[in-house]
Order: structure tokens, then C-alpha cells, then sequence
């Protein structure tokens, strides 16, 4: 299976605002726009969170998953999550996200660099 | 903008997405596996999964009632899980499959029900525990739970010395995977029930893997629902996403439908653990939330949001649904032809991996056994009946072959409007059929110019003149067409695009259909899905064939 198309760095970290307080917005390009049948998929490597759990969602608030380690050692180690964007959260090559931090504890809060250490967007080629 | 047929944003949001993946064309399977197994795992809703969770329960109660010595007994079943279950990695599917077989199998002798197979909880289909769930030996907050696990002491004194006697007693290559794993003695285990973390002399409170009965599992009868993100992560979009993959791994996880490749199904992987869409999402957001992350932080939490998880009942009908969904990947590969096993050296590693902590429908140890043992379910001989996402796999061509011939409706089309007029017995004919839609529309559009804004359209059935748009779940809603690309230098990209649109099978879509009317008139419209654009794709034609 041929790799998927590399992933085009994150353009920018901007500090959030309402509605969807408490979060960090991330915005990434493409690398080029789909072509049919491609899909754009998130990839996330996660710090050690314990049991709190981050919400991603797009640039006006709509679930795009919630990353939920399972069982202590989950949450106690770091993890590479991809979740896969709906193709309306990608306007013009740009895909606009928020993420957040909240649960075990924590009250809702942007994650750090170390809970959320990676970002990054891919395009997964057409299925066969 | 007026009118709508649409419910939430968020629906409107998903129709598209689950357009774009393909998944809305491919027709229903509409039989059992194909393997005629003697088991059939039923839909838990179902009238024989609910007879079968009557089973089920009579089952459980048996194994509460066993000795802690019992190797059946229920908590010495779920330390099964405890100390040698893995998650994250590329064996996570295949050691629940025998895990759950097994388990199977205990039920079926324990409950003289020799017929049982686990229902599976479909969470797609029903975002809230079955339920017959709450009832009896199937809610681990049921008094028949309470003299074990009223509190962590009244737990210790029952379990404890019956689980030294076995560690005690384990095989060598048990102790060494049991090693992998970290748990080189059998205190260092126990810490992971009573959530004591030893480099801080302390107890995280939401590492308890020990749930007291009242708190055992946060979701009740009065509150069955999952919550709006736990219901995001098992919806249409996420699993139809987690069954795309075609290789069985790649270390793009992207490209996977498994997680991380690890040195072994007790270690952890080199690197960070990769998660598979299925892991990552539905299965770990389904199993916190109904132990309470989130709403109980930071714990303690119900049995379901840590290793001893097959403490609650709920576990194995979740767990039924993940290998169905296994399954579901597996024919989808066969269909297209393609591997739905790790090939050469990787499935020489992956098959030899030991499972060694089994326990049979005898109560034997199952002894030395392998992964390749359990990648395919004629091990325990079940097969599932069908449940979301079956639509994946293609069907197959010589039934297509026999479909009766089709007529042809030509539409009339006027300033992005077509009006198709359509014979009244087809359209019943449509109305009334299962499976794939009998009326399927060809639409054909101007491609998008190179600046055109609007690239996505919905196709829009029978609504009345004040509906401009509308959400999945809308009666005239028949999906979304999406162009992708500006490829004005590309040759052939001028021209017009012919989609094959299954018209939607809801009556409010053809409201002229009246037991007289020997046709139907029908509107079909095509609408920006993102809203009013100016420079709309000019509609070009319509024509809708029935069957």
C-alpha cells in the first residue's frame, strides 16, 4: 500500500475565542486540494494525559472525535491518534480545528505542548 | 434562507462526510455470513439477542456463585483480561476474539442454554446500553454483585488469596509474559486494582480498576444515553472511516486497520502507540464513558474505564460489536479481493504470538495457544447477525445480473429544477423494497469552473418550493455530490458529470403518489450544500431508472 500523501506542516497556533472557549485552534493546508475519493485525516501524538481526554473539534465547535486513553497504561504513555476530517471542515486546502483539554480532573483548557506534542494533516489516497 | 427538512447542524455536518467516503451508494448485504456457523451472535435489540441476554444473565449469576478458586468465577474471569489484555497494539482484535469465545462458551455450559452466542451491542444504531442491561446479573450495581464488591476489603478477602494461590501456581512462560507486562510480582498487579502508584507512595484515584457496587458503572436506566462526543465517536462517519483501510497494518496509521505493531501483545511499542480509528474512537470513548470520564473525574470510576473492565457485563457485548466490525473489514477485504491477514514474515510474527491465560467452556486452562489460533471465527464456529456497516462489502455480481430489467423516467429540467415524472407502481415498488434503492437518479452537472466556490451540492427530492436545504436525516434528502480539484489546465475536465443518485425511499419525497395517479410528478433540485453561491453548477439533466 503506497504511503499516504506527506502531511504539510500546521500553519499556526492562535489563541482561542469564543464560542468554543478554552481551546486552541490549529490550522493546517493540504498539501493540494482532494481529488476524488481522498480523504483528509488528522494525526495527533498525545503526551501523557492520565484520564483526561482531548475534544477536537472544527473551528465552530462541531465533534470531530474526543481522544479517551483506556486503562492506566494508556494514560500513562503517549499515543498517535488519526481521526479522519469531514470534507465540509475543509475550505479551500485550509482545515481549521479546535482542541481541548478536560476530564480526569482538569478543568477545560487548552492542552500544552507536552499533552498534545504533535500535529499534523494527511491525505489518505482514494480506497481501491 | 427559509425552511429546512433538516434536524441539527451537526447531522447536516455528517451527511457529507459519509457521502464523500462513498459508503451511502454501496447496496445493503442482505444475508447471514456466508459460512452457515452454528452460532449466530444476535443484535442485543433483537427479539433473539434479548432471549439470548436472558441467557446471558442466568450465566453471569452462575459464575458470581462459583468459588474464587473456580477459574470460572466472574472476577477470576475479568483478571483475565486484567493481566494480559492488549490494547493499542495489532493484537488487540484477534486475543478479544478468543477471549470472548471462550467466554462464550462458559455461558452456554453455565446457563444449560446450549444455543447461546453474545449478542452485540450495536452502538452505531443505539447510542445508549441495551436496556435489559439494568436487569439483574447483567448491572454490576445489582445486589447479587454486592457481597463482592460492597467495598475494596470485602473485594481483597474474596479474590486475593484465591488469585496468590494461581499466580503461584502459573507456567513459566506465563511468568514471563506476565513480566513483560511489568508485573513481575504479584503486588505490583495489585496495585493496578487499588490504583496505587508506588513511586509516589500514593493512589490515583482513577487508576482503581476495583469498583464498588453502587459505582461500578455511571450510566443507569434513567440515563442510558451516551453523551453527544461518545455518540460522535461511534457514529456512521467514524466507523465507516475505521473500515476504509486495505492493509491490516501500516505503519502509516492512517493507512491501518489495526494499531501499533509492538515486540509482543505485552509490551509497548517502541515508539508512541498508533491507534486504529476503531480503538481509538468508538471502542476506548465507549468504554470511559460508561465508567465516568468526565462526569466522575477524576474517579474513582465504574469498572468499564479500567483493565478490569469485564467486570461489567456491558464489556462483552461491547466487545461482541468490535470483533463484528473485525468481521465486517474481513468480508469487505475478501470482497475486493485483497489481504485480510498480515502476509510473509508479519503474520509468522503475528500468528505465533502466545495467548497462554485462556480459560475454556469446561473451566480447563486452555494451556499454550496462539494468536493464529483465533484469526478466524470458525474457532468458536458463530457468525454475526448483520449490524451497521455491512454496506461496506460489495455485493456480489451474479445477483446484480438477475435484477429485472429497468425503465427510464426523462425529467425536464429548467433553471436548476427538473421535473421527472415517474410511473406510480415503481414508485410504491420503491417505497415498499429493502435494500438498495430501486429508483436511482442520473444527474448530470456541469463540472464547477476553476474559481467556482460552491463544490458540493445536495440533491434535494419531492420538497415543497420553501425548502432550501436540508440535513441527513431530512425525507427529501438524497446525498451530496462533491467535486474536487481546480484541473482547468487538465483535458477532459470541461466536460459534464453524470452521478447515480439512489433516490430516498420516504413517502414525504413523492407526496403526489396517490392510489389513482398513474404518475408521479417529482422535483429534483440541486442545492449548494454549504449554502446560496452565486455562480451555481447549472443542472443538466435528470433521468431516473426504476427497477
Amino acid at each position: 500500500m503506497a504511503a499516504s500523501i506527506i502531511a504539510v506542516a500546521m500553519l499556526a497556533f492562535i489563541a482561542s475565542s469564543a464560542p468554543c472557549s478554552h481551546s486552541r485552534e490549529l490550522t493546517f493546508t493540504l498539501p493540494h486540494t482532494l481529488a476524488p475519493g481522498e480523504s483528509a485525516w488528522l494525526v495527533l501524538k498525545v503526551g501523557a494525559i492520565g484520564h483526561a481526554e482531548i475534544q477536537v473539534t472544527t473551528s465552530d465547535c462541531r465533534q470531530m472525535g474526543t481522544i479517551s486513553p483506556f486503562g492506566p497504561r494508556a494514560a500513562s504513555r503517549s499515543g498517535t491518534y488519526s481521526l479522519p476530517v469531514p470534507p465540509s471542515a475543509i475550505s479551500n486546502r485550509h482545515v481549521t480545528v479546535r482542541v481541548s483539554l478536560n476530564g480526569g480532573g482538569e478543568t477545560e483548557r487548552p492542552p500544552t505542548s507536552r499533552e498534545l506534542i504533535e500535529s499534523s494533516i494527511r491525505v489518505r489516497p482514494a480506497p481501491k | 434562507m427559509t425552511g429546512t427538512g433538516s434536524g441539527t447542524s451537526r447531522r447536516h455536518f455528517l451527511k457529507a462526510s459519509i457521502a464523500a467516503l462513498g459508503a451511502t451508494a454501496l447496496p445493503k448485504r442482505m444475508a447471514f455470513g456466508q459460512a452457515g456457523a452454528k452460532y449466530i451472535r444476535h443484535n442485543a435489540t433483537s427479539e433473539a439477542g434479548k432471549r439470548a441476554l436472558d441467557s446471558y444473565a442466568k450465566g453471569v449469576e452462575a459464575m458470581l456463585k462459583l468459588p474464587p478458586e473456580h477459574p470460572q468465577n466472574w472476577f477470576r474471569n475479568a483478571f483475565i483480561h486484567l493481566m494480559d489484555c492488549p490494547h493499542g497494539n495489532w493484537w488487540f482484535y484477534v486475543w478479544h476474539r478468543g477471549y470472548l469465545g471462550y467466554f462464550e462458551q462458559t455461558i452456554r455450559s453455565l446457563s444449560g442454554d446450549n444455543e447461546f452466542a453474545m449478542p452485540y451491542w450495536d452502538w452505531t444504531q443505539l447510542p445508549q446500553i441495551p436496556d435489559q442491561m439494568f436487569e439483574g446479573a447483567l448491572n454490576p450495581q445489582d445486589a447479587r454483585f454486592e457481597p463482592y464488591t460492597r467495598n475494596l476489603s470485602a473485594f481483597t478477602s474474596f479474590i486475593q488469596p484465591a488469585l496468590k494461590k494461581y499466580w503461584q501456581n502459573l507456567k513459566f512462560d506465563q511468568v514471563g509474559q506476565l513480566k513483560k507486562r511489568g508485573y513481575t510480582q504479584f503486588d505490583k498487579m495489585w496495585n493496578d486494582v487499588t490504583g496505587l502508584d508506588p513511586k509516589q507512595k500514593a493512589g490515583i484515584s482513577g487508576n482503581i480498576s476495583y469498583a464498588t457496587t453502587c459505582a461500578s458503572r455511571y450510566l443507569t436506566r434513567d440515563n442510558p444515553k451516551l453523551d453527544e462526543k461518545t455518540t460522535y465517536d461511534v457514529s456512521p462517519f467514524i466507523i465507516y472511516s475505521g473500515l476504509l483501510p486495505v492493509d491490516f497494518y501500516n505503519s502509516d496509521i492512517t493507512e491501518s486497520f489495526n494499531s501499533s505493531k509492538t515486540q509482543s501483545h505485552n509490551t509497548p511499542p517502541a515508539g508512541p502507540d498508533s491507534f486504529s480509528v476503531l480503538e481509538g474512537f468508538p471502542h476506548n470513548k465507549v468504554h470511559n464513558y460508561i465508567g465516568g470520564v468526565g462526569p466522575l473525574d477524576p474517579g474513582p470510576y465504574g469498572n468499564m474505564t479500567n483493565f478490569l473492565s469485564p467486570v461489567d457485563p456491558v464489556f462483552f457485548l461491547h466487545h461482541s460489536n468490535m470483533d463484528r466490525l473485525w468481521d465486517v473489514w474481513t468480508r469487505k477485504q475478501k470482497s475486493l479481493g485483497l489481504p485480510y491477514l498480515p502476509v510473509g514474515q508479519d503474520w509468522d510474527t503475528y500468528s505465533r504470538e502466545p495467548f497462554l491465560f485462556y480459560v475454556n467452556g469446561k473451566g480447563e486452562y486452555v494451556g499454550p495457544s496462539s494468536a493464529g489460533d483465533y484469526v478466524s471465527m470458525e474457532k468458536f464456529d458463530y457468525e454475526y447477525e448483520p449490524g451497521f456497516g455491512e454496506d461496506v462489502i460489495k455485493p456480489a455480481p451474479p445477483a446484480l445480473l438477475k435484477k429485472p430489467p429497468v425503465a427510464l423516467s426523462r425529467g425536464t429540467v429548467k433553471a436548476n429544477r427538473a421535473q421527472v415524472a415517474l410511473p406510480g407502481a415503481a414508485v410504491k415498488n420503491h417505497l415498499a423494497q429493502e435494500g438498495g434503492a430501486a429508483m436511482r437518479a442520473q444527474v448530470t452537472v456541469a463540472r464547477p469552473g476553476p474559481d467556482a466556490i460552491a463544490r458540493e451540492f445536495d440533491i434535494i427530492v419531492g420538497a415543497p418550493p420553501d425548502v432550501t436545504e436540508v440535513g441527513a436525516d431530512s425525507p427529501y434528502y438524497a446525498g451530496t455530490i462533491a467535486f474536487f480539484g481546480k484541473m482547468a489546465s487538465m483535458t477532459g475536465m470541461e466536460s459534464d458529470v453524470t452521478f447515480s443518485v439512489p433516490l430516498p425511499r420516504k413517502p414525504q419525497a413523492f407526496h403526489g403518489l396517490g392510489a389513482a395517479a398513474a404518475n408521479v410528478s417529482v422535483e429534483i433540485r440541486l442545492v449548494p450544500t454549504q449554502g446560496p453561491q452565486e455562480g451555481v453548477t447549472p443542472l443538466k439533466a435528470v433521468n431516473v431508472r426504476a427497477q
